[in-house]
């Protein structure tokens, strides 16, 4: 089930009045509802697949009682590779069964050594990075006792498949999420209507902006070998607030929706275009995944306390293996691999944390320096989404070799010119509304909240009414595919 | 909780309130129905002869043809026209290949339709809407109300100067519009072709000519077409004895294409509008 489509408008308030009205004086019951719904929710796009979802549960679960009674240090080792093992091995063969099988037969036949093997044709689970994280998140925690296990089924099986958050993210800690339905949830007004207004948001970003940004992207991809180089210049700028627009939309929407049903999930999208260098990018890009990788990968491998070529070690495995969760081509691995370039002279020089703060904290413009910097940054990120929306490496190489041609002096030439015009100047706006409210939770947590009622609910109507008039024809979530 | 429920509803009554009222202010989309008294000649087809048909060049006709429009919407379209407009005396419609494959299905009932269908509704028989559930609620909805507020652009459109069709995209086009796979050709357009007779008819009753325009396409994309459909396309209008004009006389260079070769540039549009007006006195 998509959060734009009616289907979902429908779903909520059904699940929301059988959450506070029926199922509220039993916790079990509750929590009994969520996994229902969440099974449903998921099952609407393609039932099969909730076996795979029922299965890393069981396995997660029970393996989590097993690590409760072992006190052996090698049985219980072995209790956490067979989760890793079991949850991984489902991801590999979904997402990356196909990539390995062709990459194998290729270098093969550069040694002179056909090998015959057919791809098969696999449908990749939606959802299946996420929540195979979320549950490996549980069973590791487990293991290294940071987390008591759960004895209670009902509550781990909806903090596996909770449907605001299962098929996008962000991912959560079971360390945050699951001692969240131990307890009895109380409805918070303040905090449903922040979740109502962070939702509204996250459909303007994903049907206004993401929406737009992509019938232009796509089509300047798509034929990128006809255009001009300023052209493509566009099409990467479209790309880049499409990928901004659709994943923080749908976290957006994700983290609004839990607020509802009295949850509180991370913060996964902290403006991410306003930082000033590429380690204050990935503190505020993506958030859940990227500190689940610090969390589970870069400090267990010694992180930055280890000697210099460790260093660069570790921070290629982390980039590296977080462009190959994005998908099985080798355009995220260099996208990875670009961002562990762009970062390491940052962390060699121990200029990786100089900027922790909000761009311009109690400001209303950045300073020269500030701007310069967030300009370069952004500029940095826009050249490695190339890499990240290009069908293949020699795509991306030769989108590139157009850029830096002497073409990137003509006029752009695509068709919708004037269309493009429109969600110009609606990138414009929302980036506007995104500076000034960078300091909040999302960018409309503290807008209007001074003023009287009626112009505030003017707002709120007048982004209801651009989401009707401006948005753009419907698009799947890109995240969705990873 | 109960002041949660109480002023999410209000503040979405308003808004439902607010979406109902706009439909119920005229509709700008049936002006579009309404011509002068002096028009005689209509143009009606799709973006073919959207690109391609310069009717400002001509003092008694109109161009009403609008992108993605099949034969099934035209008909309906002819007949509310000749209904409001008593002067018509010609039609000339845009037919080719491409028109009698089933790839137009999806602009009617298929994926395209939430996009395509809104433009037509009000004009449509009860019958006719009621066969189309649009599984896109949302999208048809706001569709239909910006058709309705603001209308759609019919008539002359081309913004392609200084192009020229290139075989990659011609291949593209080709296999979009006729090809299943590499091998599995597309089915015809049963529902295109039933409307196509439709419309003969209806012209017939009333007395006005029609006239079938096959514009020109490039070399390379016409070589390319299935010989089924030429064929198929051959049959149906020798057999049921159309009036077609035959442009076979004009000479369109590589620059009078757009990149997919199934549409005139600009330059195109001035070469064939230019011998058009030659052949409409």
């Amino acid at each position: 089930m998509l959060f734009n489509s009616i289907d979902f408008a429908i779903f909520i308030p059904i699940v929301f009045i059988l959450y506070w009205f029926v199922t509220n004086r039993n916790l079990k019951l509750q929590n009994f509802l969520i996994v229902v719904s969440s099974y449903i929710f998921y099952g609407w796009w393609d039932w099969r697949f909730l076996l795979l979802i029922l299965f890393s549960t069981v396995v997660d679960y029970t393996v989590g009682q097993k690590l409760r009674m072992e006190e052996n240090h090698t049985k219980r080792k072995i209790l956490l590779w067979t989760s890793i093992l079991v949850n991984l091995g489902f991801l590999g063969f979904f997402k990356y069964y196909n990539f390995f099988l062709d990459n194998f037969i290729t270098a093969f036949s550069f040694f002179g050594t056909e090998i015959k093997a057919n791809t098969l044709n696999i449908i990749l689970p939606v959802g299946i990075s996420f929540y195979t994280f979320q549950t490996l998140s549980y069973t590791i925690d487990v293991y290294k006792r940071k987390l008591k296990p759960t004895k209670d089924f009902i509550a781990f099986s909806a903090f596996v498949s909770f449907f605001p958050q299962l098929v996008a993210g962000p991912i959560e800690r079971a360390t945050h999420l699951l001692p969240q339905f131990y307890k009895k949830r109380k409805f918070d007004y303040a905090l449903a209507v922040d979740g109502m207004q962070q939702i509204l948001w996250g459909l303007f970003k994903k049907i206004v902006i993401a929406d737009n940004c992509a019938e232009f992207s796509n089509q300047i991809f798509n034929n990128s070998a006809d255009m001009n180089g300023s052209t493509l210049v566009l099409g990467a700028l479209f790309f880049t607030f499409q990928i901004y627009g659709d994943f923080s939309g749908y976290s957006d929407i994700a983290i609004g929706t839990s607020r509802l049903f009295g949850f509180d999930l991370m913060q996964n999208f902290n403006f991410p275009y306003f930082s000033r260098d590429i380690a204050e990018f990935w503190r505020r890009w993506h958030i859940s995944l990227s500190t689940w990788f610090r969390d589970y990968l870069y400090i267990p491998l010694g992180g930055s306390r280890v000697s210099t070529w460790n260093k660069i070690r570790n921070v290629f495995v982390i980039f590296l293996v977080s462009g190959f969760w994005h998908g099985a081509n080798w355009t995220f691995i260099v996208w990875g691999a670009l961002n562990a370039i762009y970062f390491l002279p940052l962390l060699l020089t121990n200029n990786n944390r100089n900027n922790l703060e909000t761009v311009a904290h109690g400001k209303v413009f950045p300073n020269m320096k500030e701007l310069s910097f967030m300009l370069l940054t952004f500029g940095l990120t826009v050249f490695a989404w190339i890499f990240f929306r290009a069908n293949d490496i020699g795509h991306a190489i030769s989108y590139i070799s157009e850029i830096l041609s002497t073409s990137l002096f003509s006029i752009p030439k695509f068709s919708g010119m004037r269309r493009a015009l429109t969600t110009v100047i609606l990138i414009v706006i929302f980036v506007l509304v995104e500076w000034k409210g960078r300091e909040g939770q999302h960018a409309i947590a503290h807008l209007g909240t001074n003023w009287k009622r009626p112009i505030r609910y003017a707002l709120y109507y007048a982004i209801i009414i651009a989401i009707f008039w401006f948005g753009g024809k419907e698009q799947q979530f890109i995240y969705f595919q990873f | 909780m109960k002041k949660f429920i109480l002023k999410t509803t209000f503040f979405l009554f308003i808004l439902f309130l607010f979406f109902l009222l706009l439909i119920l202010l005229p509709s700008k989309e049936m002006n579009t129905y309404k011509l002068n008294n002096d028009i005689e000649i209509v143009f009606i087809g799709d973006s073919h002869i959207q690109c391609a048909i310069q009717d400002d060049l001509f003092n008694n006709a109109k161009s009403l043809a609008i992108n993605s429009e099949s034969t099934y919407f035209s008909y309906y379209k002819i007949e509310k026209l000749i209904n409001e407009n008593p002067n018509i005396e010609k039609i000339y419609l845009g037919f080719s290949y491409h028109n009698i494959s089933s790839y137009y299905d999806e602009y009617i009932y298929g994926r395209y339709s939430k996009d395509i269908f809104p433009r037509y509704f009000d004009i449509l028989p009860d019958s006719e809407k009621q066969k189309y559930l649009p599984n896109k609620l949302w999208s048809f909805y706001r569709n239909y109300l910006k058709i309705k507020l603001i209308g759609t652009k019919t008539g002359y459109v081309n913004q392609f100067i200084n192009t020229s069709a290139i075989e990659k995209s011609m291949n593209k086009r080709i296999n979009f519009q006729y090809y299943n796979t590499k091998e599995d050709i597309k089915e015809f357009s049963e529902l295109n072709i039933k409307y196509l007779k439709k419309i003969r008819d209806l012209l017939l009753k009333e007395n006005i000519q029609l006239v079938l325009l096959d514009i020109p396409v490039h070399p390379y994309y016409k070589e390319r077409v299935p010989k089924e459909y030429k064929q198929k396309y051959n049959d149906l209008v020798g057999n049921n004895q159309f009036n077609t004009l035959n442009f076979e006389r004009i000479t369109l260079d590589n620059d009078c294409f757009i990149l997919d070769g199934d549409h005139l540039s600009v330059k195109g549009a001035d070469t064939l509008s230019s011998f058009l007006l030659s052949k409409i006195p």
